[in-house]
Parts: structure tokens; sequence; C-alpha cells
């Protein structure tokens, strides 16, 4: 069980006792009553369980068993009922099973229980996926953002157990229950590692300049790689910006966010980032904590959702990423700014290909193959057009004491002429169609005529 | 309109060259860029040409990171000493 090679191992997020290729057992529990994930998008338990066993595999546990466990009625202190709990010890034994991988999330004192009965380490969804988080992150600021998030996660998961209270037996009984205090120290020392784990972060990002006063953008539209795990994302930055990121049949391949800038067939430069996939029932920690990670994706132009079109649960994970996408206030960017990519067409019948590219014209979508490159000349004209549509340039006729306006056209949109008259100045602009409307309300200006014109001869 | 001391493309080739030779860091450069751009933006527009412009929010960017590394790397700077900006 633990005669695993240790000498590679890294240690895992909460430090207690997983080792790489251990010997696992994936159990998805499918509950008959109680609530129903907000992310679950009616999937089925085979597919559930599919995923949680990649996810064991994603840390490199070596998947023994997979199964789906029907619970009627969870049981406050094992989860499941004492058969249950029985039967499965059994199966641990025979198979020196080292860790039982739940896919849900149990509470700190059905996990102590499961693991007294099982003699086995226990971990849920959210530690699951926090161990692949705090394996796969590569820059200090990932780093620290897992740590931040593990940290929470295991605060919210404290519990009184006997142990603490035969340490404090015999203590200052008047200061409250004894393993109360004790809780209280462990409360206190994971708050005070927060703190400090803050104060780095806050380091981490004075030093890349992301708090100066006003933080500068890159000059070029951005475009970004969103989208379920495992969907291509990484495969489709790597044709598409020419460069060789990781892109792995493993979910969680990429963590932290690459840039490149590359240049489109009709000369504007962009930046395409790959960004972190999402995943169903991303726990909440990991969602607050890699808002940072998907600044790029916050501050894009435009966004191409790549969804794996050769998935069975395809519907589901759009359905997943559009939720994800909307709690990080990016519901707006759902329409217009966004283009949907039906990747790994490739993997699909001739027959259901014919249909799927038919709906991808009435939805719109584009259909590629991220691997053969199918489909990514019309994805790349699609992403030109798009980007004109977002950012039109207009001309304005600004007096030569509107420097407050013409200040603001400068600091938001790309200044591409400037002609001074006298008197006034009249200024080619490149603004997206927000920042155009909110010019005009502000400054009680219009744009002198379509501008389009110069833009091409000067730009294109 | 106050006056403002407008960098020179000359200026800004010999920061991008700096940090290319090591003597600059980016940070550095980034944030003078930044100052340098803030203080136009309140004092006198007028003053840049927009290709000054366009190479002075460059070289504001020269610190932003993409995983492990720099996205501008150094032939992209000297891209930007070139007039590829
Ligand atoms: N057949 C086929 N496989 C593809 C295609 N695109 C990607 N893949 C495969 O799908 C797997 C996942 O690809 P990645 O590009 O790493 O996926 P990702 O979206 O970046 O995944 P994460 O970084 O984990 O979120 C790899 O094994 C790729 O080779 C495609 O168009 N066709
Ligand atoms: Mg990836």
């Amino acid at each position: 069980m633990t005669g695993s090679p240790h000498s590679n191992d890294r240690p895992m997020v909460d430090g207690d006792g997983m080792r790489h290729h251990d010997r696992a057992l994936v159990l998805h529990p499918s509950f008959k009553t109680g609530p129903r994930s907000v992310y679950s998008g009616g999937r089925s338990p085979e597919s559930r369980l599919e995923e949680a066993a990649g996810l064991a595999r994603a840390i490199d546990l070596n998947v023994i068993a997979a199964e789906i466990i029907r619970i009627n009625e969870p049981k406050p202190a094992t989860l499941l009922g004492s058969g249950g709990v029985e039967r499965l010890g059994a199966l641990i034994a025979e198979q020196e099973i080292a860790v039982v991988v739940i896919d849900a999330a149990i509470t700190p004192i059905q996990q102590r229980n499961l693991e007294r009965a099982w003699k086995t380490k226990v971990i849920d969804r959210t530690g699951l996926i926090l161990e692949i988080f705090g394996e796969r992150a590569r820059t200090s600021e990932g780093q620290l953002q897992v740590e931040l998030a593990a940290l929470s996660y295991q605060r919210s998961r404290l519990v009184r157990s006997w142990t603490h209270l035969e340490r404090q037996r015999g203590g200052f009984g008047f200061l409250g229950g004894p393993g109360e205090s004790q809780l209280e120290i462990d409360r206190r020392l994971i708050d005070e590692r927060i703190i400090r784990n803050k104060r780095d972060l806050e380091d981490v990002k004075r030093t890349r300049g992301l708090h100066r006063k006003a933080r500068r953008r890159v000059p070029y539209p951005v475009v970004a790689l969103v989208g379920y795990t495992n969907a291509g994302k990484s495969t489709l930055f790597n044709r598409l910006s020419g460069s060789g990121v990781l892109a792995a049949d493993l979910l969680f391949a990429t963590l932290d966010p690459t840039m490149r800038r590359i240049t489109l067939p009709d000369g504007h430069e962009i930046i395409l980032s790959d960004t972190v996939g999402f995943i169903s029932d991303l726990p909440t920690e990991l969602v607050a904590a890699f808002r940072a990670t998907l600044e790029e994706v916050l501050e894009a132009d435009l966004l191409l959702h790549v969804r794996d079109a050769s998935h069975p649960e395809a519907e589901g994970q759009k359905a997943d990423v559009e939720a994800v996408l909307a709690s990080l206030g990016l519901g707006e960017m759902l329409g217009e700014r966004m283009i949907e990519v039906l990747n790994k067409i490739d993997r699909i019948e001739p027959e259901a290909r014919e249909a799927l590219l038919e709906q991808a014209k009435r939805h719109p979508a584009v259909a590629i193959s991220a691997i053969s490159g199918e489909g990514c000349d019309q994805l790349i004209a699609i992403i030109e057009a798009k980007l004109r549509n977002t950012r039109q340039p207009a001309a304005y006729r600004l007096a030569h004491d509107q420097g407050a306006a013409t200040a603001w056209l400068y600091e938001h949109g790309e200044v591409l002429e400037r002609r001074d008259q006298e008197g006034h100045s009249e200024l080619t602009v490149r603004l997206s169609p927000e920042d155009t409307e909110r010019f005009e309300r502000r400054f009680g200006v219009a744009a002198i005529h379509d501008a389009d014109e110069e833009a091409k001869r000067d730009h294109g | 309109m106050a006056e403002v001391a407008v960098p020179t493309r000359e200026e800004i080739v010999a920061l991008l060259q700096a940090v290319l030779d090591g003597t600059t860091s980016r940070t550095a450069a980034a944030e003078w860029a930044s100052e340098v751009q803030e203080e136009i933006e309140e004092l006198d527009h007028d003053a840049v040409e927009p290709k000054m412009w366009h190479l002075l929010r460059l070289a504001a960017s020269l610190d932003v990171k993409s995983g492990d590394a720099y996205l501008h790397d150094e032939a992209t700077i000297r891209d930007w000493i070139e007039g590829r900006g």
C-alpha cells in the first residue's frame, strides 16, 4: 500500500498521508433524495463516477475500483448505512485499498468515522480537487491561492475530537469545554496562517505591478479560452499560437494562465489566453481563490467557449461552464462577446457530424478539431469579425479645451489617428460598444462619420 | 495646459535596451512607463503621438506574466526597438 516509491512525492495539500500511486477506491454516492447540486446539469451517475475516477487519476492515484453507491438516506455519522460500510470494508481489505475517494461533500465527522472503520484515508471531492490544484499550480501566486483555499477548507472542517479532549483533560475547565479550547487553538493557528498567506499574496501581486494606481492593460484585445476541463483549450491554444503548452488527457492539466501575443491574418494583434478548466461542483473555496487567475478572463474582450462536442455529457458541461461564468459576473459575456467552439469533431461519427455541423450553423457556433486543424480557419475568421464588431473605430472632433474627453479616449480606447486642426483635433479611435456609449453620453459628443476606411488605411 | 515632460522615442528605446541588457528591471521600467502615462493623461494628451502612446503602453506592460515567463519575450522587445511594435 505504502510500498510505492516516495522519492518524488510532493507533499499534498493537507499533508496527511496520501501518496502517489496509492491504490484507490472511487465512490460516487447517488442520492435518492436531498439537495441536487446547481451544477449537476442532470448528469448520469455513471458519467459522474467516470469523472471522479479521472480526478483521482489526475493526482496519480491507482484507481483499483470505482462504483456508484445508492443512498436512500444519508447517515449523519457515516453517510452510508452500516451494511454498506461493512461490504466496502471487506472490499477495501481484500484489495488493499489505501485511499477512498468519495465524490460528494462529506462532513468531517463522516470522514473521520469512515477512516476509522476502513483504516484508509478518505477524501471528498473538494479535498481531491484541492490536491490536484495544489500539485499543478506553478506560479507563486497560483500556489498561494491554492494554499489559501486549502486553509479555509481545513478551517471549515475542524472537529472536536476525543484525542483533543484527552489532551486537554484536567485543564482549565472553567474556560469552557476543554475540547473547545483545543478547537480554538487549531482555529487560531489556521487563522494565523491565512493572514500570513494573504500578506504574501499581496506582496506577490505588488511585485507584479498589479497594484499600480491604474493597472496597465496590455494594449491589445484579449481573447480568452474557457471551458470544461479536458475540452481541448490548451490544444487549441497551441494550434492558434504555435506554442507548446502542456495539453494532456488529464483533468486540470492547465492551472496557471498562459498568454501569447498572436497576429491574426488581418494584421490585428491579440493576446490569446489559456486558462484553468471548469468542472461541475467546483469547490466554492476555489471559485473565490481562482478569480485572480481568471483575471484575463474577467478582462477579456472575447471569450472562446471550447467544448468537447464528442463528450456524452457535453450539454451538462456547457451548463456548468455558463453557471461558473455567471457566478464570476460574466453573464453578459455569454451573448455577443462569446464564440462557442465545438471541438473534437474528428471523434464524431460521420452521420452525427453532419447534424452537428448543421446545428452549429444555426446556433451559431463553429465546429473544429484542434487536433487536425479542421475548422480552425473559420474560427479565426469569426474571431476577426467579432473583434471588428466589438471594437469599431469611430472619429470624434474635440475642441482643444475638451482635454478630459481626449484623455478619456486615450485611456479607454486605441487611438488610431489624430489630426490637429485650428481649434480642434479629430481623433480616430477604436472603442468597445460599451465604451462608445459611455463616452458619448458622458461627454455629449457624437461620432463625426464612419471611420472604418481610415482605420483600414492606417492599421490594416 | 501645463507642461509635461513627454519622453522621446529615443528615451523609451534606451529604457527597453536597458531592460534587455539587464541594467533595469522589467518592473522598474513598467512602473516608470505607467507613471509617465498617468502624468500625460492628467496633463496634456496633445503632446503625444499615437504611435508613441502605443509604445508607452507596451512598456507599461513589460512585467505582465504568462505562467512562469513574461508575456513579452526579449525578441518582442527587440521588435519594439526596431519599430515593429
Ligand atoms: N480527438 C481529439 N482530441 C482532442 C482534440 N482537442 C484536444 N484533444 C485531446 O483532449 C485532451 C485534453 O486536451 P487539452 O488541450 O489538454 O484540454 P484542456 O481543455 O486544456 O484541459 P485542462 O487544461 O485540463 O482544463 C488531450 O488528450 C488532447 O489531445 C480534438 O480536436 N480531437
Ligand atoms: Mg489546458
